[in-house]
């Protein structure tokens, strides 16, 4: 894998759960992210990305008293620019409900469950920034592009097991695909029942 | 339309129409690609700031599971007092599974996950067994006490099946 270097990289870290913040902001500081801001109060989250502008936004979805799944609503409703900030949702557990909201009605980059290591956590900011990130608007849905129907299936690419860092790493040499003339983004296959052994790390590249 | 009308959220679209949208770069000027630190620098690095972590890990644990049994400790009080209490443990215990992997404690995630489900599935507090919640306490404690890491072997499926044993008795018993 190619080096990265993440100096420049604002990220907004979101948990009302202090520990939490100590961990994930311990790993986001050993890539080299020199600019976070923790914050574990999340009623604060709509100000701070209005005002900070983070490149990337990391929150936790239990949380008191708005959930991570609002927020992200709430930031992809916004006015600005600010609205199609890179979201990173953070689960307990791997519920389906959560992960099919997270990704196609919140509008959520990807969803990472925890425990977060380094591999994953590194492996999910680098398919981010290199995943094609086109959005759609539609009636009920403000968000990044989910239709996947012209793109082949790539299981290994798009689910992956707890011991597979590496191959949580997209395709980087795929071109991304033009958005295809048909209505309302569906999703490519049904969400998976809940399983513990499973890495939710869905990036569309 | 035009450039504005492509950025606004809640224009007047009818169900079937879409609009995509090239948004603006966030990562791609912030990430250097070709430099930087290879990644198993990075992960080094990591793995010495989580052993930093992990040296409080089990007093916050610790100060944890006792929240937890404070917490237990009102659930003999009224209605609202029980339902607070209860959401109370489930977070708790919601916050220790999440963290408990981190550190190699994986037990905690588990046992931690089995009170959260246990909680979730008995819906009305009324319906919780005393004696299966403690369980999931004193298997908590077990594994801290023990500073039992990974699946803890023998001593891990032993605390486990009698959590299980006692989880399915109580719900079975309804």
């Amino acid at each position: 894998m190619e080096p990265y270097a993440f100096d420049k990289l604002r990220v907004l870290l979101v948990d009302d759960c202090e520990y939490m913040l100590k961990i994930v902001g311990a790993l986001l500081e050993s890539m080299g992210i020199k600019q976070i801001v923790g914050l574990d109060s999340p009623s604060e989250v709509l100000r701070v990305v209005e005002r900070w502008k983070p490149d990337l936004v990391i929150m936790d979805q239990v949380m008191e008293p708005v959930t991570g799944l609002e927020l992200i609503r709430q930031i992809r409703h916004g006015a600005n620019r600010q609205r199609f900030t890179p979201i990173v949702l953070l689960t307990g557990r791997a519920h389906a409900e959560v992960v099919t909201s997270a990704r196609f009605q919140a509008g959520a980059d990807a969803v990472l469950v925890k425990p977060v290591s380094i591999q994953r956590l590194h492996s999910c900011i680098v398919a981010i920034r290199e995943s094609d990130r086109t959005f759609v608007r539609t009636a009920h849905y403000f968000g990044p592009d989910r239709r996947v129907k012209d793109r082949p299936f790539e299981g290994q690419n798009r689910r992956q097991s707890d011991d597979g860092a590496e191959r949580l790493t997209p395709d980087m040499d795929r071109k991304p695909t033009p958005a295809p003339a048909d209505p309302e983004p569906q999703p490519a296959e049904p969400p998976p029942a809940e399983d513990p052994e499973l890495e939710y790390f869905e990036i569309d590249v | 339309m035009d450039e504005s009308d492509r950025y606004r959220h809640d224009g007047p679209l009818a169900k079937g129409e879409f609009v995509s949208i090239e948004p603006p770069d966030f990562m791609k000027a912030a990430i250097a690609k070709g430099r930087g630190e290879a990644l198993s620098d990075i992960e080094a690095r990591a793995g010495q700031a989580l052993a930093a972590l992990g040296d409080d890990y089990l007093a916050k644990a610790g100060e944890d599971l006792r929240r937890i049994e404070a917490a237990l400790a009102q659930l003999s009080g009224g209605a609202a007092e029980r339902q607070a209490a209860l959401e109370r443990v489930h977070r708790i215990a919601h916050d220790m599974r999440g963290q408990a992997g981190t550190f190699g404690y994986d037990l905690i995630t588990t046992i931690g996950s089995s009170l959260c489900d246990y909680i979730e599935e008995a819906e009305d507090p009324a319906r919780l067994d005393p004696e299966a919640l403690q369980i999931h306490v004193d298997s908590l404690r077990a594994v801290l006490k023990g500073r039992v890491t990974g699946d803890g072997g023998k001593l891990g499926r032993e605390l486990l099946a009698g959590v299980q044993a006692l989880v399915e008795k109580a719900l079975g018993a309804d």
